[in-house]
């Protein structure tokens, strides 16, 4: 599973860290960094979890 | 203008979010054209969501608000330059250092800035929030004191800033001349969510409530207001948040529609005129399934009509952009997202989803024939994609 996000949409409010804290983190200086752009399909659930929740719609799931 | 050997250029004015999302998009459409970016900001592109929210609490440092799409070249950056005129038969700009410049295509992404009150000139003490400056200021004066602020209009704006105030524990008193919070797009249910997350974070929300006399003192401090319910406030700090208005006074003089904004098609391409577009909140775009022109002032939108723009340009698509309007807030700790087009006349009901949300609630507001047209959905950011299908699906049966 490849993942991507839109970095001028993201608005580092974490959500996407609540339900994949293994491939989201939201550090101190306030921008998300991606820890796995490719992550194992047994986070895919948690992954498209936090594709939903973000509120501005800025990750996507590429395959 | 196009013969053998011509390089096509794209001017787009106004270096914010539009601009440069165009600008970018440009380049993945295939565009191989010259592309110069210009706007009367100082500051690198950034976006103004961070600014009323994490930034003005200090969560964030200022650079989290810079923009960090990259543009190839053949492309230039002119920050600090203001476009003051619109020749469109020559196909050129004039520009405040008197200098001119001429495009086969152009974009207009010059946004809005804050509406004035007549009784509260901006000063040191009266902010019309809007850019990276105003929040600088803000920042630094709310983190060096604990002081009184006192916030005129509850729309997006004026709850963020009263709800990242709190949270620095100044004092704030929220004044808007409606009776209820947002009754534009929201319904009395949810207008009663977000009334009571203010009270409940200590904000000192006045309704139906105006500023019947203001004495400022333009050096801070010492300013007297008073409200038309009869009660007088002393405050170190006014922000004033009463709607936007497009930045179109530069363009009054050109052969362009303008009414609420640039009047653009549903490619973003200006009424009448070749090769001009508009995006953004300067953008007043004709929305297919509304079946009227609509400007919207939220980055959902800026975001998505600079990249049609950008495609239109590039010849890559030529549909029209068939939109769901969408914007989100943050206040007080809950994210507040709104779907659609409300309206006072539609009918307000509770959204009910199969699995138990625990948190938040959202509502959905429908026409008279029964259909979702609208919601807001409080603290519930996991059912934004299905309450989406429902409205774009009622949209498709108007
Ligand atoms: C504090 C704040 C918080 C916000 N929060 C949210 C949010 O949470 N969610 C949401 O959906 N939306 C939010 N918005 C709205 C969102 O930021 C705007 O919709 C977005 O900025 C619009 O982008 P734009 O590029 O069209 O216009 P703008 O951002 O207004 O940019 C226009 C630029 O053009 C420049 N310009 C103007 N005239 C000229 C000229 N003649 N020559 C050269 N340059 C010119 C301006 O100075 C400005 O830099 C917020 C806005 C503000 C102010
Ligand atoms: S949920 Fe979305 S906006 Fe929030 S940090 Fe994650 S990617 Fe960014």
């Amino acid at each position: 599973m490849k993942i991507e996000v839109d970095f001028d949409r993201c608005q580092s409010n974490a959500l996407c860290m609540q339900s994949a804290p293994s491939v989201f983190e939201v550090r101190d200086d306030g921008f998300l960094y991606i820890l796995q752009d490719a992550p194992g399909e047994e986070l895919r659930q948690s992954v498209e979890e936090a594709v939903a929740n973000c509120p501005t719609q800025a990750i996507s799931i590429q395959d | 203008m196009t013969g053998p050997g011509h390089q096509s250029k794209t001017v787009i004015v106004g270096a914010s979010l539009a601009g440069l999302r165009c600008a970018a998009s440009l380049r993945r459409e295939g565009y191989e054209g010259e592309i110069v970016l210009l706007g009367n900001e100082r500051h690198s592109p950034y976006q103004r969501p961070p600014l009323s929210k994490a930034v003005l609490t200090g969560r964030a440092p200022i650079e989290r608000a810079t923009l960090r799409s990259q543009v190839a070249p053949p492309f230039e950056l002119r920050l600090g330059v203001e476009a003051t005129a619109l020749a469109a038969e020559d196909q050129v700009l004039t520009l405040d250092d008197r200098s001119s410049i001429s495009y086969d295509h152009l974009v207009l992404t010059c946004g809005a800035r804050p509406r004035h009150l007549a009784a509260l000139p901006p000063s040191e003490t009266v902010l019309y929030f809007r850019t990276l400056d105003d929040a600088v200021r803000l920042r630094t004066r709310v983190q060096e004191s604990i002081g009184r602020l006192l916030v005129v209009g509850a729309g997006f704006i004026g709850s963020e800033v009263a709800s990242s105030a709190r949270e620095q524990n100044w004092q704030v008193t929220l004044v808007d001349l409606d009776a209820r919070i947002m009754s534009r797009v929201l319904g009395e249910g949810a207008s009663s969510i977000v009334e009571q997350r203010h009270r409940e974070n200590g904000v000192d929300l006045r309704l139906s409530c105006s500023i019947s006399e203001a004495e400022i003192d333009r050096d801070g401090e010492n300013s007297r207001v008073s409200l038309s319910d009869g009660s007088t406030l002393d405050v170190d700090m006014i922000v004033v948040g009463i709607g936007v208005e497009a930045n179109t006074e530069w363009l009054a003089n050109s052969s362009l529609t303008l009414d609420n904004g640039v009047i653009v098609d549903a490619n973003g391409r200006a009424e009448g005129v070749n090769n001009i577009y508009a995006a953004g909140d300067v953008a007043s775009w004709f929305h297919p399934a509304y079946g009227r022109h609509l400007r919207f002032e939220h980055f959902e939108s800026a975001t998505n009509q600079a990249q049609k723009v950008a495609a239109t340009i590039a010849g890559t698509d030529l549909s029209p952009l068939d939109e769901l309007p969408f914007a989100w807030s943050d206040q007080h700790g809950s994210v507040i997202q709104f779907l659609g087009l409300s309206d006072p006349s539609y009918l307000e009901r509770s959204l009910e989803f199969s699995d138990e949300s625990p948190h938040g609630q959202s509502f959905g507001y429908y026409d008279d024939h029964g259909r979702c047209r609208a919601a807001v959905l409080i603290d519930q950011s996991a059912h934004l994609g299905e309450v989406k299908t429902t409205i774009t699906q009622s949209l498709r049966s108007l």
